[in-house]
């Protein structure tokens, strides 16, 4: 389990992380999500001990990870933009790593590369960029980290070799308690993927949720009341939010499982009643718009 | 146990990564020391075969070892170069995003990386020299040439140059930690390594610009001594090359041990304080930029002033200028380098304003000589003592502090000591005397200060405090003579004036040669044997300390010994050349040329010259002397050194005028001319011509 404690990393007098309080469970993929800037990428370097944070404490069972190379032995770091040495090829970056993780299996390695069809001992410089990623995933999973940190990771790779990739990342949770923490703006990619997600906007954080509970309790409703006064009486008796009015049209955000919102408006009759599930992107925009990230509201501005 | 073994994997797999850099130290290495020691075996072998090998072992084993230790310049040059591009090159990483992550998610320890890196170099460049070393051990053997001595150069060769690698490694690392790219890495250690010279050479050019005063051979130099780089090393090296074993280490291998010592240390500090995610700054560390600014602004814009000052006829007002414009050009170059963009070059006015104040204020501080550097006289009461050497006077020999034998002013004025009241209190007077008659209220002047021909005075004050100062005035000759009669005089000062002594000469010369020098004789040698130069040396001294000091300043010596010293301590090349004037009533020297048959009594035999004509000024006739007159006997004698170009006999005793002799045969042709130099001796005028009612004006 990861535990972060009132984290907080700033730049200059620009604060990257604000007092984060945060939780990770083993055996599940977490996604990070974020606006640009939102702190991301700095989250994930606190977490893998690249970097330490000003204040606060960052442990993997208890342990503090900054500079601890026994707790860092279980972790590994796939950048967004992977650094592999100058001339070399996938076989010699594995031996390199090898040295460092007692754990890493070689045959495990050249299987996957030989089912990612990469060839060991070709230059990676000659590699394309989602192959790069491909590889720096691979090298991650034969490393046998307990922990597994893609930076933007899934970026860039086809759908095959996407797909490919979450089936070995599913296998490896199943087989050897795997936690995988990845960053993506691709929300539908994450969506399918993640067990659970967290949500960050300027340093802070502005939820973290099972991804199921998430979806299961929010709920998009488009509806047109017969009756005057059916919708503050629902207000009352579910929480709801980001609320449009077209007319008697009625565009809302209904916190609540399926039944407590069907029991709260069972006994209104309306003209019209849409019920949606929430996408992970919903949730996002509508998220960040009460943290002030209100992109339509700039575009229109703008124009 | 785990560290250990991550500590050691690293190592590994760095040594691995750098091997290029390996092979480049081991190529240098190759080419200075295995090429040079097979050039000097292949040397000795070819002198075998010709037979010319007898006394040449020595010189050839005292080569090898020059060539494989430290001393060798080459060698601790590139001991620096290297050091700098393998730090340069080893922790170029910190400076890129993509490896900083990478680096630092792997499970290692910081300090272990930091450590594995500085490990990996050192022996990298380490076995590149060892290897080289071997080989020419192996040279050396095979050639029947090899000694324990040799190998024991080798040794202070290899620790000479780790040390001088790892300083400049060090401080390399340290403009690297600061910087946040490889440009700013490199140009930042370049000025590092450079800092210090820059500002020795530049405090000697203010020094010596500025003060007129400035005793230049004091000891430890004009300006800061070199000691914070690892360039004090290698002068240092220089300097001492060639000399004993123990010295070097004891001196060199500290220094560099301290060096490196303090500039890992500081380079670590820094490699643990600084940030992985630097987010493109150019800059590290926001508390130094400023000051870094402020360092390079200031020594700039003081070299800008100062080519300035020189190139415009020294006038201060333009080397304010000069500072000016200096802080300017650096403001732009330095803003915009440390900011990454030209736009950004007008910020930082804050230290702009700070190194404004200090290069214009430290310009000023010399310029216009705000301490009274050059006017001040100590006081009394906190004198222990004064050494006074005058310029051309007399000098003195002694063997300084690194084992070479000088001769000069500066021996004078270390060896003189003038501790009475009097004395002091006379020569106190005639520099008040000297200041209060210059309108800036300088002692020193320049020679276009005044009209009068000016002399050098060197003076070391002796504090009762234990500090000395050391000063050199220029005043005229006739503030000089208000001292000299009672320096003469003086015990302390005769009794130091001769202290080319034969026990000195016995410490360092190897090979000794003393010749008699005069106008007429030319150069005679009276002997190469080191027994009977420094018998005759002794003779000399006797000699000396029993002449009246008045004699020297009012008679010219009528020629002088040469003694040439082949070799010192500190250079086994060097010949060291003193000049011992001889004078007429120095019997025993006298009797020994007489007996000799080198002196003659006069520069021409006397039945040969019909008349001696003086002449002062050029036209005034003094006085002439014809054949048979008794003065004929007194000026010949004193005539023979007057010739021109022997500065040695040149006396401020004598008078400032000048005076030309002309010489006639019998027939009346002129067979010579002299041109006495400052004058004939004072006694000469004012007694010579006086009293001689007997000889036509």
């Amino acid at each position: 389990m990861i535990r972060l404690e009132n984290v907080t990393k700033c730049f200059d007098t620009e604060v990257a992380l604000d007092h984060i309080d945060l939780v990770i469970p083993d055996q599940q993929i977490c996604g990070l999500l974020g606006t640009n800037g939102a702190g991301k990428s700095t989250m994930m370097r606190l977490i893998c001990g690249i970097e330490k944070c000003d204040e606060g404490c960052i442990t993997i069972h208890d342990c503090n990870v900054y500079d601890n190379p026994v707790v860092k032995k279980e972790m590994f770091f796939c950048g967004d933009s992977p650094f592999y040495f100058s001339h070399s090829n996938g076989m010699e970056m594995a031996k390199y790593l090898e040295q460092f993780y007692d754990t890493f299996r070689m045959d495990l390695f050249m299987k996957w590369m030989d089912i990612f069809r990469l060839d060991p001992k070709r230059r990676i410089g000659t590699y394309s960029k989602g192959k790069k990623k491909q590889l720096s995933i691979l090298l991650g999973l034969a490393s046998q980290a307990r922990y597994l940190f893609c930076d933007e990771s899934f970026d860039g790779l086809d759908p095959a070799m996407r797909q490919a990739v979450k089936t070995l990342l599913i296998g490896e949770m199943a087989e050897r308690q795997l936690t995988v923490v990845v960053s993506s703006h691709n929300l539908r990619e994450l969506e399918d993927l993640c067990d659970n997600v967290i949500l960050l906007h300027e340093g802070k954080m502005l939820l973290t949720k099972e991804l199921e509970e998430m979806k299961s309790r929010l709920h998009r409703i488009q509806c047109v009341f017969t009756k005057e006064g059916d919708f503050e009486t629902l207000c009352h008796r579910i929480p709801v939010e980001h609320v449009e009015r077209h007319d008697t049209m009625y565009a809302f955000v209904a916190h609540g499982s399926r039944e407590e919102v069907g029991e709260a408006i069972a006994d209104m009759k309306m003209a019209y009643l849409e019920i949606m599930p929430l996408s992970l992107e919903d949730v996002f925009i509508m998220e960040t718009e009460v943290a002030g990230y209100d992109i339509k509201k700039l575009l229109l501005e703008t124009m | 146990m785990i560290s250990k073994n991550f500590f050691w994997k690293q190592c590994k797999v760095d040594a691995k990564r750098q091997w290029p850099l390996y092979f480049i130290s081991f190529g240098l290495h190759l080419v200075t020391i295995v090429f040079g020691v097979s050039m000097l075996c292949y040397q000795w072998k070819t002198e075998c075969l010709q037979q010319l090998v007898d006394g040449r072992r020595q010189d050839y084993l005292s080569d090898i070892g020059y060539m494989v230790c430290g001393g060798n310049g080459v060698l601790s040059v590139i001991a620096m170069v290297l050091g700098f591009a393998f730090a340069l090159q080893a922790f170029a990483w910190i400076n890129k995003s993509s490896q900083i992550d990478f680096y630092n998610a792997l499970p290692v320890r910081k300090s272990h990386r930091f450590w594995s890196l500085l490990f990996t170099n050192g022996a990298g460049y380490l076995s590149g020299l060892l290897v080289c070393q071997a080989l020419s051990q192996i040279i050396v053997g095979i050639n029947g040439l090899w000694t324990v001595s040799v190998l024991a150069y080798a040794a202070f060769g290899i620790v000479i140059g780790l040390l001088i690698f790892m300083a400049t490694f060090g401080l390399t690392l340290i403009a690297v930690m600061l910087t946040g790219n490889s440009l700013l890495a490199f140009l930042g250690g370049g000025f590092f390594l450079a800092l210090e010279p820059l500002v020795q050479f530049l405090g000697a050019c203010y020094i010596e610009g500025f003060y007129e005063s400035v005793y230049e051979t004091a000891p430890g130099g004009v300006g800061p001594p070199l000691l914070f780089t690892p360039f004090a090393g290698i002068w240092k090296l220089y300097r001492l090359c060639g000399g004993a074993l123990s010295r070097l280490y004891s001196q060199v291998a500290l220094m560099m041990l301290i060096q490196m010592v303090v500039f890992l240390a500081i380079a670590y500090w820094l490699y643990q304080k600084r940030p992985a995610l630097n987010g493109d700054k150019q800059m590290i560390f926001k508390a130094s930029k400023p000051i870094i600014k402020v360092v390079i602004l200031t020594v700039m814009a003081l070299v800008s002033g100062w080519l300035i000052f020189q190139f415009q006829y020294e006038t201060p007002k333009v080397g304010i200028w000069g500072v000016l414009i200096g802080l300017v050009v650096m403001q732009v170059l330095v803003q915009s380098l440390m900011d990454g963009t030209i736009r950004h070059c007008a910020k930082g006015w804050k230290s702009f304003l700070v190194a404004s104040v200090l290069s214009v204020c430290t310009f000023c501080f010399f310029a216009y000589d705000w301490i009274g550097f050059d006017s001040k006289i100590p006081e009394r009461e906190k004198l222990e003592s004064i050494s006074v050497s005058i310029n051309g006077y007399m000098d003195a020999g002694g063997i300084d502090d690194e084992g070479a034998y000088r001769f000069g002013n500066d021996c004078t004025i270390e060896n003189v000591q003038i501790k009475d009241d009097r004395t002091i209190e006379l020569i106190r007077e005639v520099l008040q005397g000297a200041k209060d008659a210059n309108q800036d209220h300088k002692i020193s002047r320049k020679w276009s200060d005044t009209g009068e021909e000016l002399s050098n005075l060197n003076i070391k004050y002796q504090y009762k405090n234990g500090h000395t100062s050391y000063r050199t005035y220029r005043l005229t000759y006739g503030e000089l003579y208000k001292m000299e009669n009672a320096l003469v005089e003086n015990p302390d000062y005769r009794k130091c004036m001769m202290n080319f002594s034969a026990k000195g000469i016995q410490k360092v010369g190897h090979k000794l040669r003393l010749y008699y020098k005069d106008s007429i004789d030319g150069s005679v040698l009276l002997s190469n044997s080191k027994a009977e130069v420094i018998r005759l040396v002794e003779m000399a001294e006797q000699d000396y300390l029993k002449r009246d000091g008045r004699i020297e300043v009012s008679q010219a010596p009528i020629g002088q010994l040469e003694l040439q010293i082949d070799g010192n301590a500190a250079d086994r090349d060097t010949c060291n050349i003193i000049y011992i004037p001889i004078y007429a009533r120095d019997s025993n020297m006298m009797d020994y040329l007489g007996e000799k048959g080198v002196v003659s009594e006069t520069p021409f035999k006397e039945e040969s010259v019909g008349k001696i004509v003086v002449e002062r000024n050029h036209a005034e006739e003094v006085l002439t002397i014809h054949q048979g007159d008794e003065w004929m006997k007194e000026l010949l004698p004193q005539l023979r050194l007057q010739y021109e170009g022997e500065s040695s006999v040149r006396r401020y005793g004598y008078s400032e005028m000048d005076y030309r002799v002309y010489v006639y045969d019998t027939n009346g042709n002129n067979i010579d001319c002299y041109i006495m130099k400052g004058g004939v001796p004072k006694d000469f005028d004012s007694q010579f011509v006086l009293n001689t009612d007997d000889v036509t004006q």
